[in-house]
């Protein structure tokens, strides 16, 4: 954006002049192919009901209608439930998740630690090999007996090694063995050294690492799903996307069973839905875009 | 550096290796293990057989034990039991639960805790906590899998527990049903003392059919001339969603017709050829007739939208295909508050031959696990859930004055949206003793199934649907079925919906094209099995 506005200024040829129109162009689609899906979900939340199986969806709301908010915000407590759970989810894992991938990550590029790469192939050892999701259902429910506890929703996703190899990496670009050496000979022990010396460098790596974490957890569903016994402890997402299921399961269930169907959501109301669940995030994206775009890069430069 | 990766590699292998023996000696001796063997053997489809010989084993095992303690239940010890369910739990569950476990502790010393698979991925999360040994009381369904479970031995065989323990709860039970949920010649799950019937029939726009002065469409000429003079009168009223079923009215006498054969309930052993025969073609050019008549869209075919959904909001005079008399009821009561002026009527296409049966007791069933450490406790738990008077309105209703009242109709009323309808889903609980009609609605599906009931005594024929819990095993023949399915999405469905220009030429194709599939392979898969099950089941 900057090159360009500076580029402007100097005369442009021909050949740029080009280039812009298609980058612009192919931008500009593309930025439309995001943008319509999304506004079909807000327009056909405020469309009548009726008028969506009549009519179909448009892009601005034929005939405006409020009815579908009204209905899940008459009884607004699953939903706000939901929110609160989901940001003390990721809350929670992400504060101790940046913690320890941090501390592993620090530990695993000092080189007085004897056995890093013993450990650093263990860790990578698990991406390749993994014992798959029946013994870690297993493990979870029935050795730890955690099976619908809240801490068996944000504990398993504290840290990944493709987090950890990122931190490192980030870690050996960014400190220098001298600095913690310096720091030692004035007297520091490891921690002190980690807490005050190596940590307030770091700053832009726990941008990176805190955002992957944040957004791994606000947009998590499984764990909801397979741990959750009480919809008091739902994810927002598996709230949502379970209501989606829910509605289609029981249309097809009640083909050939006797169950009641008589108050399952409508389309407007689940266009209202997605809205509802995604407003926050959307709202806040902008602001934290910015380190997300710098941060996935940090852990690759290396120099 | 070589060396180095190579004596962490070996590191590593031993340790596995210790790990993995450590592993292997703990686990033999624990449960879990066990669990956990036999249940992966449950889920390779190769190993069938085998496992089917472990289920043998283990409900012999299991049987033998309430055998020998014939009698008195021992209550002495406090059980705790999980009782697994499909769909999502209601808000208002730990109440519900709290009063059910307050009057279990009192008379046999247990509680249960609900738990429920919700609705995301529930197949693949129902076999998981089968897998895992995680249930003691499971919710079970033919369409969920059950026969396939059952055969490898998911569940407890339940002929000794009901002689010794449940009497009472088994000579409640139609012998009928009860002999349908057996699997090798065992009773695996206890069906729903409450008769549903799920029988298909065409529904139709009585207001529209009075204003024209039109037929009953209780016949294919009256669909007819019902739909034609609902066109004549209103050109822009949408008439049918697509072609489905519209034979329907000749098809009663049919009890399967998979893979384009035609098997008859009167004599369920003879299959005969229904793609390559002549009536077929006449179907074909009769849905060419239809759709040229205009009675139906022409991008029916492309149309994702639910029909129902359509029909609810005046978009169709009728549905004859998918339905039944409890989607009906739901709409009869909804359209009464919300289109006084509409009404919905429903024709049941078998009912003039008495074949209205009860759908398959196993659609709608509870099992004990084969992991329940107190299958007698469990039993006797679900013996008082159904047979209970006021433990089986919790279980469906919850907390009368709470959640519920009952109306001075003597229907449900709910009081709060924390604990709906019947919202435990403990759908296989329900007892018709007890059952209270979800309003209006349900009172008119309850005189519906009293009727059928009626004319099944009047007829004479079979109460439970004797053909409903056959279950088909495609794995010999999965690629040949695929093929098939793709050629009759391509091929089938223009003919079905009537969008070809030459119904003859277009039928030949399809003909070709599905032979080529690998048909035959797939019908003599499908034959073998059925011959099966007809055999055993003495049809």
């Amino acid at each position: 954006m900057k090159n360009g506005q500076k580029a402007n200024k100097i005369k442009l040829s021909g050949s740029d002049i080009t280039f812009y129109v298609i980058a612009y162009f192919v931008v500009g689609a593309a930025a439309i192919i995001c943008v319509l899906p999304f506004l079909l979900i807000v327009s056909g939340s405020f469309t009548d009901n009726k008028l969506i199986l009549t009519e179909g969806y448009s892009l601005l709301p034929r005939s405006f209608s409020m009815d579908a908010y009204g209905t899940i915000f008459r009884n607004p407590a699953s939903i706000l439930q939901a929110y609160k759970m989901t940001i003390y989810y990721t809350a929670m894992g992400t504060a101790v998740g940046l913690f320890v991938t941090t501390l592993t990550a620090y530990v695993l590029s000092r080189k007085e630690f004897k056995y890093r790469n013993v450990v650093s192939f263990l860790l990578y050892f698990t991406t390749i090999f993994g014992g798959g999701m029946i013994p870690w259902y297993l493990l979870y429910a029935n050795v730890l007996n955690l099976k619908g506890t809240t801490f068996v929703i944000w504990f398993p996703g504290i840290t990944s090694t493709f987090l950890i190899i990122l931190m490192r990496t980030f870690i050996s670009g960014s400190v220098p063995d001298a600095i913690a050496e310096s720091a030692k000979i004035d007297g520091a022990g490891q921690f002190t050294i980690f807490w005050r010396i190596v940590l307030p460098v770091l700053k832009p790596g726990l941008a990176t690492v805190g955002l992957f974490l944040a957004l791994g957890y606000w947009n998590d569903w499984y764990r909801s799903s397979l741990f959750s016994t009480n919809s008091s402890t739902y994810e927002l997402q598996f709230y949502l996307s379970n209501m989606l299921n829910s509605t289609t399961a029981l249309k097809d269930l009640v083909v050939g069973a006797t169950i009641s169907i008589a108050d399952l959501p409508t389309q407007s109301v689940k266009m209202a839905m997605a809205v509802v669940v995604t407003g926050p995030v959307l709202l806040l994206y902008p602001f934290v875009q910015k380190y997300f775009v710098s941060g996935i890069t940090i852990g690759a430069v290396k120099g | 550096m070589k060396k180095k990766v190579v004596s962490v590699l070996l590191t590593l292998a031993m340790a596995t290796t210790m790990l993995a023996g450590c592993g292997d000696k703990k686990t033999a001796d624990s449960e879990l293990g066990e669990n956990y063997e036999s249940s992966s053997a449950q889920q390779s489809e190769e190993s069938q057989e085998e496992s089917s010989d472990t289920a043998e084993e283990s409900s012999e095992g299991s049987s033998a034990e309430p055998g020998g303690a014939a009698g008195e239940l021992d209550y002495s010890e406090h059980v705790d039991l999980v009782f697994y369910l499909l769909g999502d739990a209601p808000v208002g569950l730990q109440s519900v639960q709290d009063a059910i476990n307050e009057i279990l502790e009192e008379k046999v010393n247990a509680s249960v805790e609900f738990q429920f698979a919700t609705w995301t991925d529930w197949g693949e999360k129902y076999k998981m906590t089968l897998t895992t040994g995680g249930a003691d009381l499971i919710y079970t369904a033919n369409w969920n899998s059950f026969g396939q479970l059952a055969q490898s031995g998911a569940f407890l065989g339940l002929d000794d527990l009901l002689d010794t323990v449940s009497p009472d709860l088994k000579a409640a039970i139609d012998p009928a049903a009860l002999n349908g949920c057996k699997v090798n010649g065992e009773v695996m799950t206890v069906p729903c003392l409450w008769k549903q019937y799920t029988c298909l029939g065409i529904e139709y726009r009585e207001d529209l059919r009075e204003k024209y002065d039109l037929p009953v469409p209780d016949s294919q000429e009256n669909l007819k001339a019902y739909l034609q003079g609902i066109k004549d009168n209103d050109p822009s009223q949408g008439l049918l969603p697509n072609g489905n079923n519209i034979l329907g009215y000749e098809t009663t006498h049919v009890a399967s017709g998979a893979y384009g054969q035609r098997v008859y309930i009167e004599n369920p052993s003879k299959i005969e050829e229904y793609w390559f025969s002549d009536q077929f073609v006449e179907d074909m050019k009769l849905m060419k007739e239809w759709a040229d008549l205009g009675f139906w869209s022409r991008s029916t075919l492309s149309d994702t939208t639910d029909p129902f959904e359509r029909y609810e909001n005046g978009m169709f005079v009728c549905m004859p295909s998918g339905n039944n008399p409890n989607k009906y009821t739901t709409r009869v009561e909804a359209w009464a508050s919300q289109h006084p002026e509409w009404k919905t009527a429903y024709h049941t296409y078998s009912e003039a031959d008495g074949y209205v049966w009860s759908t398959t007791p196993t659609a709608d069933a509870t099992a004990i696990t084969k992991d329940c450490k107190n299958p007698e406790r469990a039993m006797k738990v679900l013996e008082l859930l159904i047979m209970d008077k006021e433990l089986n309105l919790l279980t469906q209703y919850g907390i009368e004055g709470v959640h519920y009242e009952i109306a001075e109709d003597g229907t449900y009323k709910n009081l709060s949206p924390d604990f709906g309808y019947e919202a435990l889903n403990a759908w296989s609980l329900r007892n018709p003793a007890y059952k209270l009609a979800n309003g209006q609605g349900g009172v008119l599906m309850q005189e519906m199934f009293d009727h059928y009931a009626e004319v099944i005594e009047e007829k004479g024929t079979p109460s439970v649907d004797p053909f409903g819990s056959f279950a088909e095993d495609t794995s010999s023949y999965s690629a040949e079925k695929a093929a098939v399915d793709d050629v009759c999405s391509e091929y089938l469905k223009p003919l079905e919906a009537g969008l070809v220009d030459d119904v003859e030429a277009s039928v030949e194709t399809f003909r070709e094209k599905v032979k080529a599939a690998g048909l035959d392979t797939v019908r003599e898969g499908w034959t073998k099995q059925w011959q099966a099950y007809v055999e055993e089941n003495g049809l």
